[in-house]
């Protein structure tokens, strides 16, 4: 009991900075995401290197990488800055990839009346396309933030105050690590399960 | 810099076999632990089924560094006190076997029922079919997403180091600690993890294709 | 006489060896109304997607009231056989979401155009339903209010009716025969002969990418019809009688 007492209100508040990080990372999954999903279907390299690169690095590195080699050619982030872009980056070579998966589902007719009606690739993109396979997507994409709610555990590395940064000051301040991970787990899992929830209630066959 | 981006290509390799080797072992526990749970989930009641199945969302949800700290931090107050290499594996085996469990559950439940009632039809008992038919049918198509996970798990590896199993990102990390190079010696530990995954990948699907071939043959 | 609305001058379209279209000429007047028929595979659907702009045309040109055209800018318009409705709108979207992002029309003016021209293909009531809740046959009118609301100076049907159930065929002939009565330039593939009769002012028999014959209905259904027309046609009349007689 004293132990929920003393450990409460840090975690309550690293809760929230995970929430806020996570939700800020997939943001900017999904708005880097668009883009390289089109330029991967057009076949670009360089969009296909960044998918391969960060998709066949593991997050921890990306993140030292960005800690470390980012200042070394000169390029200063805050590392809260730093860590939250490798996030967004990592997140949107997923994204991409999902994405992607859904625009293979909308028929090629539709864009085709989209064409000969006249409206821009860029119209074409944000009415039609992504509206389109938005319901395709959401599951993934729910997935997707998910692993991005986990990954953001590995921040902790480069010494951002999130959960399980707290979780690990509360296991060195009251020697006792099984509670403080549990619960840091715990929270994790309950930020997920809400996730689910969300995608769940969302999923018209259910609804229906 | 060029004896430090040396000196992190030596460490690399060194630290290489002991990657590999927890990664092979983790994936193979995983695996076969990953099916028990898969088949279980699937043929068993549900009163056996519903635990597990808390289980496996309970590994997904959590992140995988948090689960290391759990069991090598936590574990010695509970009498599980194992050294950085047991745990890391152990730790790996689990997180692989909730994923892996997922596919096969899903696979099993993709044979269609019609196959199954045609053997029954014809007398063939139950564990027969499900040995001769539900298997291979559902083998194929659980593969591709299987070989996935596998190389998923290549780069959770990276994360033992923070439980100070001497694998490669640890023994890379030493070589920064040691000179200070990190912009170099993360460098070098950015390119041996992308040309491992992607050498991996592309393995895997060489050897999804041979392992489709001879299922078909 | 005045001058052709669509000309086609020796189009031609390859795909890697093959001739999908060899050197087709055609000229339409205004308010005419083409039927074009043909086996599968002669190049019907390849002749509208290359006077859309669609397909990529290997030489020659389609040009409407003397200018080159291009998808979209609005000369040209077309019907799909599979209506090729956007699912996430509604009817009245999908006329109007062209109307307002190509034609920059206010989204008050667009709605108002979207249900004159839903109205004009007898679905006035039904411009609030999605395309899951439109019959077939609904749906491909919808398909043909989007391209109307637009005023393409040339209209395109591609088999409009193929992907139909035979019983829903009959509502969206009507459309496209009210369209050719009002004096709309048409270009219509279709298997449906006794329509393409009675609605064409000509018909173009294509066979192998190449125009076999291009004559009134009266002339290529009766007794001048080329010997590969007659052929096909009588291979054709001996399946509607099987289907009657059985």
């Amino acid at each position: 009991m004293d132990f929920i007492i003393e450990a409460l209100p840090s975690m309550l508040w690293a809760t929230v900075a995970t929430i806020w990080i996570s939700a800020a990372a997939v943001l900017i999954g999904f708005v880097i995401g668009v883009p390289l999903a089109v330029a991967c279907d057009g076949g670009r390299g360089w969009a296909l290197v960044y998918v391969s690169f960060f998709r066949g690095v593991p997050l921890l590195i990306q993140l030292l990488l960005a800690y470390y080699a980012l200042p070394f050619i000169g390029i200063d982030l805050p590392p809260l800055v730093a860590a939250i872009g490798t996030l967004g980056l990592c997140c949107a070579a997923y994204m991409a990839e999902i994405i992607r998966g859904g625009f293979a589902l909308v028929p090629k007719g539709g864009l085709e009346a989209a064409r000969l009606l006249g409206l821009t690739p860029l119209q074409t993109l944000l009415r039609i396309r992504l509206p389109i396979s938005a319901q395709a997507m959401r599951p993934a994409l729910i997935s997707e933030a998910i692993l991005i709610v986990k990954a953001s555990s590995l921040i902790s590395v480069v010494g951002i105050l999130e959960l399980t940064r707290s979780a690990q000051a509360l296991a060195s301040s009251t020697f006792e690590p099984l509670p403080a991970y549990a619960l840091c787990g715990a929270i994790y899992l309950l930020i997920n399960l809400a996730l689910m929830l969300v995608a769940r209630g969302r999923d018209p066959g259910r609804a229906a | 810099m060029i004896a430090a981006l040396l000196e992190s290509f030596a460490a690399a390799a060194r630290g290489l076999p002991l990657t590999l080797a927890i990664w092979g072992a983790g994936v193979a526990t995983g695996l076969a632990l990953g099916f028990v749970i898969g088949a279980v989930r699937f043929f068993a009641p549900a009163a056996l089924s519903w635990p597990l199945a808390a289980v496996v969302e309970a590994v997904r949800g959590v992140p995988f560094l948090v689960q290391c700290f759990l069991l090598y931090f936590g574990g010695p107050f509970i009498g599980i006190d194992l050294t950085p290499i047991v745990a890391g594996w152990v730790a790996l085996s689990v997180y692989g076997a909730a994923y892996f469990s997922e596919v096969f559950r899903a696979g099993f439940m993709a044979v269609p029922p019609g196959h199954l009632e045609a053997a029954r039809m014809l007398g063939i008992p139950r564990n027969q079919a499900v040995l001769r038919i539900m298997l291979p049918m559902m083998a194929l198509a659980v593969l591709p997403s299987l070989a996935n996970l596998a190389v998923i798990l290549i780069k959770e590896t990276a994360i033992l180091s923070i439980i100070t199993v001497p694998e490669l990102t640890f023994r890379v990390q030493g070589v920064g600690s040691a000179t200070f190079a990190f912009a170099e010696t993360t460098l070098v530990l950015a390119l041996v993890y992308w040309a491992l995954v992607e050498a991996t990948a592309v393995a895997s699907r060489h050897a999804e294709r041979r392992i489709a071939r001879a299922l078909a043959a | 006489m005045s001058a052709p609305i669509l000309s086609v001058r020796a189009l031609e379209r390859r795909v890697g060896d093959v001739e999908i279209l060899r050197r087709i000429d055609l000229d339409v007047m205004p308010g005419e109304a083409i039927g074009v028929i043909g086996p599968s595979g002669s190049g019907k659907s390849s002749l509208l997607r290359c006077i859309a702009g669609l397909d990529e045309v290997s030489g020659g040109a389609v040009m409407v009231e003397g200018r080159q055209t291009r998808p979209g800018d609005g000369a040209v318009g077309m019907v799909f056989q599979q209506f090729n409705l956007w699912p996430h709108l509604t009817a009245r979207e999908n006329v109007a979401l062209a109307l307002k992002l190509v034609r920059r029309m206010p989204a008050a003016d667009a709605a108002a155009k979207a249900d004159a021209a839903l109205a004009r293909v007898g679905l006035g009531a039904l411009g609030g339903r999605k395309p899951a809740a439109l019959s077939g046959g609904q749906q491909q009118r919808v398909a043909i209010a989007r391209t109307l609301a637009m005023e393409p100076r040339v209209l395109l049907f591609d088999e409009p009716t193929a992907a139909l159930d035979p019983e829903l065929t009959t509502e969206v002939l009507d459309v496209i025969r009210d369209l050719a009565a009002a004096g709309t330039t048409m270009l219509v593939v279709s298997h449906e002969m006794g329509f393409i009769a009675r609605l064409s002012t000509r018909v173009v028999f294509l066979d192998h990418g190449v125009v076999v014959q291009a004559a009134p209905p009266a002339a290529l259904f009766g007794a001048q019809a080329e010997p590969r027309v007659r052929s096909f046609l009588q291979t054709y009349l001996d399946r509607v009688a099987w289907a009657r007689d059985a």
